[in-house]
């Protein structure tokens, strides 16, 4: 990959990389500082990726990066448990998609990542296999039941009947 | 060594499952997380074949179901605005680009220091000329008018101080010497370097006196010019571009030194200027793709 392609893939995939951790941990600083990490990896070994398979590998390092984090602060996976105050406030919230992403913020780590991954960027299920290191039944396993999850808590906050 | 077929083998008993019949189940028969697990799959598009046969008889078959599962269909999230902001930081320069933004760096630099050096030049020029070099222990600069010093000399307490302070209107030098001469004078004593500027001072008492040496300044133009080196180096260079002999002021300077920059790097920037009907210049206008201004010109700094 050239130094002229490397820009092309901060330009390209820093955005869409970064939200993906952001909505992923919920935390903005530590979610620049794993995209920046990455990108600083990927210079470091920048003429030997094909650029052609950046945008994987970017997403790959990223998640992994994420875990580490999520392992290391146990603060992070907090973001997952939400009392009763903070559902109900939220019932009259029309806005669908604002709506799904609070539900998303409910679920597990992983099925948060894959729904992610899936909707965002639209992976195939083996390509969000090979950035999460799940197999392909498990990522449809996780978004199936993400899927259902996200459903379940449009129907109990009223949103839909 | 005995081969396996040597032992005696069991024979299975041609038992049956009595309650079979009651374990088969119809895709209707699906509990509602189960449907919703299938339901999901198949608003994925993720079920082929047998699986999406099953589902669709259920779904064709209850209108409750067909709801849930296409509601599903809509549970897409949708990328947010957030942006990475830090994402220009981690944008590297080709070495090609960091030559150029040095360059233009570099041209941006000189173009601001000759607009300043041509705004603030006769500013600069005017406070130095302002300013005074009198030094003398016991003299006070009491006056707000530009140029002028008042000597506060001691004198004796029967002088009326009205007659203790004269004017002088040339800038000097005094310089004390080390020893002090007993002497007295009577007489009006008379200093100066110039007519119009005499200092009368009289009733001196010469116990409070000082020996004195005064030296004439430099002319004002010659410090000028030690100060205009900037200025004059420009001047010289751009003589040597345009192989010409006359007097060179800032607007030409700036003006080759902006033609410069174009012819070595392709620019357009562009550095005119305004004169009136008479052909007095007025003032002059600098633009460029990321710069544009007009400076009015002084008179004395055309």
């Amino acid at each position: 990959m050239t130094v002229k392609e490397y820009n092309s893939t901060v330009k390209q995939f820093g955005d869409p990389v970064y939200r993906f951790i952001y909505r992923s941990i919920k935390d903005r600083e530590r979610a620049a500082d794993i995209v920046q990490d990455t990108y600083e990896k990927l210079w470091n070994c920048v003429t030997e990726i094909d650029f052609n398979a950046v945008k994987s590998w970017l997403f790959t390092s990223a998640y992994n990066r994420m875990i580490d984090v999520i392992r290391k602060d146990s603060r992070l996976v907090a973001v997952e448990y939400y009392d009763d105050a903070s559902l109900y406030a939220e019932e009259n919230n029309s806005d669908l998609n604002e709506v799904l992403h609070h539900a998303l913020d409910r679920l597990p780590a992983v099925q948060r990542s894959v729904i992610l991954l899936r909707d965002y960027e639209g992976y195939s299920y083996q390509e969000i296999g090979e950035i999460t290191g799940l197999t392909e039944a498990q990522v449809k396993s996780y978004i199936f039941r993400g899927r259902t999850a996200l459903r379940a808590y449009l129907v109990k906050t009223s949103v839909w009947q | 060594m005995k081969s396996d077929n040597e032992y005696p083998h069991l024979v299975p008993p041609d038992d049956t499952f009595p309650g079979q019949e009651n374990m088969f189940r119809s895709p209707h028969d699906l509990t509602a997380e189960q449907f919703s697990l299938l339901a999901a799959a198949w608003a994925e598009g993720a079920l082929s074949g047998e699986s999406l046969s099953e589902i669709e008889s259920v779904i064709a078959a209850d209108r409750e179901k067909r709801v849930i599962a296409e509601s599903f269909r809509r549970l897409r999230l949708k990328p947010g605005t957030e942006r990475w902001e830090g994402r220009n930081r981690l944008l590297r320069s080709t070495p090609a680009a960091k030559n150029v933004r040095r360059i233009f760096i570099y041209t941006i630099a000189t173009a601001a220091a000759i607009l300043a050096i041509m705004t603030l030049r006769p500013v600069a020029e005017q406070r130095e000329a302002e300013q005074t070099l009198a030094v003398l222990p016991g003299v006070t600069v009491t006056a707000d008018m530009p140029g002028s010093v008042t000597h506060d000399i001691q004198m004796d307490s029967e002088m009326p101080p009205a007659e203790s302070h004269q004017v002088m209107s040339e800038p000097v030098i005094l310089i004390a010497s080390a020893e002090i001469e007993e002497m007295k004078r009577d007489m009006p004593l008379e200093i100066g370097i110039a007519a119009e500027s005499n200092v009368i001072i009289s009733e001196i008492n010469a116990k409070n006196l000082i020996a004195l040496q005064i030296r004439a300044i430099p002319p004002p133009s010659e410090a000028a010019d030690e100060r205009s080196w900037i200025v004059n180096s420009l001047a010289a260079l751009s003589k040597s571009g345009t192989n010409e002999d006359k007097p060179v002021n800032s607007y030409t300077i700036a003006g080759s030194l902006v033609k410069s920059v174009n012819s070595l790097l392709g620019w357009e920037m562009e550095l005119e200027k305004v004169t009136t009907d008479e052909g007095e210049p007025v003032a002059v206008n600098f633009n460029s793709g990321l710069l544009t201004f007009s400076s009015p010109v002084k008179k004395s700094n055309q």
